[in-house]
């Protein structure tokens, strides 16, 4: 790696991102199949990457993205927030909730970040680097700053065929000012109904957890 | 300083409080030459990662921001509950009693960064049956990934003996280990707790994993995966499969090892809501299947057959498996039990329609602590606590009112692979990609 051209290495680094990212699960020869590389350099590549904590391994060894993207994209939307402090929450509300769970950025769209999928019937999967065109917004609860949204995917690969409906909760704290968006939690669902005010309760619970709690 | 690391150099000079620099103040900050680092800022913002503001300014750019997107698990493309809600019932209860509020705290470790090569110690607490073997092949599959950075890896065996491990971590402190990973041989043990402590304040850092000695306050991580979880689920799934009524029996695994005792206390609490289940008695295997199988083939001597077979591990859970099978058991009259992990424990489940729950303690767990290791000697911030995910596979038809699958037994199994293959060992070698469509 160390004699590879910047412009190369730039490429690269981004084109095994997406890669990963892509596909639902991933290794070495998956990225080296992909992008066409030789093995010896995809290995000493997607190692540096796990070195940097650009990559990480999920427990059956599938390669995720690792904390360092996830901060440095925080960072770039205007987060002041710790991304190692979002994955245990998430993981909680997925399994108090059996919905699907996710952190996001909230503007004109909603921009998915680190999420888990439910397993109740009726759970909402994203497509990479998904963003959701929010068509409704509704206070939900004022006290904690929770919005209802409905959106229809932008995507035209979008697993979703009908409207999904989120539930969130912004983090406090995580935007140095309002002109920013909004960092927020929540649950999402389609084509059933939900108990609204007992996932309301979980996302308050996990929004005080994190509260106050910016990056250290 | 190669390419990536440049790279990330350079994206993590950025702050909320500061987004966008002066190139060269950049430069200076990543510890970047300027001969070199204007054709990296130029290939950075053709990629999007970086976008020129002001001129000699620049901020992170599009594709910066795009990196959030970040699934927690690698998920099969198509599960089966998309879609087709008449798989799946609608609604569980929930799989946590509590958030443990200390899986929030991050530790900085800017006072254990040093530059490679590193030595780092593995005291393993034992290596008696395949998981703990799992664990630390998974741990030295990590090592020889980093090769180009680790000089040594130095790898101890307590066989469960706290004092063989004080001596042991002494050993790899003289040996020259720039940090130590500790599964602890025993969940108490003074003169392990004051060594750990003493390795702290020495500075040489550690890192608990499975198993922790103490309160685990010396540790600069500790590396684990629910026990709470594992105990109240595998509970909540065998008293409500029995509809709340049986005699069960407990094989736990080692006494004095806190995965165990936290998994038998959170099975118990929910044992003591269902009224009409009895346990017949509480049994340690120190997760050996022969245990397991001697114990419950002395049951099966003597007569008694219980309603339910609770373990805390499928190491144990095999043993009682073999044992309904060689008392002449036939296929679907073996009762309900738990217990994952082991792909003999799927294997069995599925041919001899025997009902399952088993949460998979992941022996990945071995390497995501060679990778805490590492992020401790970069000097990067690191959770206090890190829970690895611990899946639920129930057997097709089996899943109670409150416990859903995340994968069925029957999908899960590996029918290729040996008995004694350990599941979420986080090492599947040629496994394709093309399986999960």
């Amino acid at each position: 790696m160390a004699s590879m051209p910047y412009t190369d290495a730039v490429r690269r680094l981004l084109d095994i991102l997406v890669v990963v990212a892509k596909k639902p699960v991933c290794t070495a020869y998956d990225i080296a199949k992909d992008l066409g590389l030789p093995m010896s350099s995809t290995y000493q590549a997607v190692n540096e990457m796990e070195r940097l904590s650009w990559l990480a391994r999920d427990e059956e060894g599938f390669f995720l993205i690792g904390a360092v993207p996830q901060q440095v994209a925080l960072t770039a939307l205007g987060y002041d927030f710790a991304t190692q402090r979002l994955p245990p929450v998430i993981r909680y509300l997925r399994d108090q909730t059996g919905e699907t769970a996710f952190a996001a950025s909230l503007r004109a769209e909603l921009q998915i970040g680190t999420f888990l999928l439910g397993f109740n019937s009726g759970s909402v999967g994203f497509a990479p680097f998904q963003c959701f065109h929010v068509a409704e917004r509704v206070d939900f609860d004022q006290a904690c700053g929770a919005m209802g949204l409905r959106s229809f995917s932008k995507e035209r690969y979008d697993i979703a065929k009908t409207a999904v409906e989120f539930l969130v909760v912004p983090l406090r704290d995580s935007a140095p000012e309002p002109a920013h968006g909004k960092l927020v939690v929540g649950i999402c669902w389609q084509n059933k109904d939900v108990d609204r005010r007992t996932i309301l309760k979980r996302l308050v619970e996990v929004q005080e957890l994190l509260s106050g709690r910016s990056r250290a | 300083m190669k390419s990536f690391a440049r790279i990330s150099a350079v994206l993590a000079c950025f702050d909320p409080d500061e987004p966008d620099m002066r190139i060269e103040d950049l430069l200076s900050r990543a510890g970047i030459p300027k001969s070199s680092g204007y054709k990296l800022v130029s290939d950075m913002t053709t990629e999007g990662l970086l976008k020129r503001e002001a001129r000699g300014f620049v901020t992170l750019g599009r594709s910066a921001a795009e990196l959030f997107y970040a699934p927690l698990k690698a998920n099969m493309p198509l599960r089966e509950s998309f879609g087709s809600p008449k798989l799946r019932q609608s609604e569980s209860t929930p799989r946590k009693s509590h958030f443990e509020s200390n899986l929030l705290e991050l530790v900085s470790t800017e006072r254990y960064r040093k530059s490679p090569p590193f030595i780092i110690g593995f005291a393993n607490a034992a290596t008696t049956h395949p998981w703990r073997l799992a664990m630390e092949s998974s741990l030295r599959a990590a090592a020889q990934r980093h090769a180009e950075i680790v000089a040594k890896l130095i790898v101890s065996d307590a066989q469960n003996d706290p004092v063989r491990q004080v001596r042991q971590l002494a050993e790899m402190q003289k040996a020259g280990a720039d940090i130590c990973i500790l599964s602890a041989a025993v969940e108490r043990h003074d003169a392990l707790e004051e060594k750990v402590m003493q390795l702290a304040q020495q500075d040489v850092p550690v890192v608990g994993v499975d198993r922790m000695c103490g309160d685990g306050r010396h540790l600069v991580s500790f590396v684990t995966a629910s026990d709470e979880t594992v105990g109240r689920v595998s509970a909540l799934w065998m008293a409500e499969h029995l509809r709340g009524q049986g005699r069960i029996v407990l094989l736990c695994g080692m006494e004095n090892a806190s995965p165990c005792s936290i998994r038998l206390r959170a099975a118990r609490q929910v044992f003591v809501t269902f009224p009409g289940i009895e346990i017949v008695d509480i049994h340690f295997t120190d997760w050996l299947a022969e245990r397991g199988y001697a114990l419950m083939r002395g049951y099966l001597s003597a007569g008694f057959v219980p309603d339910g077979v609770w373990c805390d591990s499928g190491l144990q859970g095999i043993g009682s498996l073999n044992a309904f099978r060689d008392h002449g058991f036939r296929r679907g009259t073996i009762p309900p039990h738990t217990g994952g992990e082991m792909n003999l424990m799927y294997k069995i489940a599925a041919t001899e329609k025997v009902p399952l729950c088993g949460l998979d303690y992941p022996p990945a767990m071995g390497a995501i602590s060679f990778q805490m290791a590492l992020d401790t000697l970069f000097g990067r911030q690191v959770p206090r606590v890190l829970e690895a995910n611990s899946e639920i596979i129930v057997t097709r038809g089996h899943e109670t009112k409150s416990v859903r699958a995340d994968i069925h037994a029957e999908k899960k199994v590996y029918w290729n692979r040996a008995d004694d293959h350990v599941h979420a060992s986080g090492r599947l070698r040629g496994w394709r990609a093309s399986r999960a469509d």
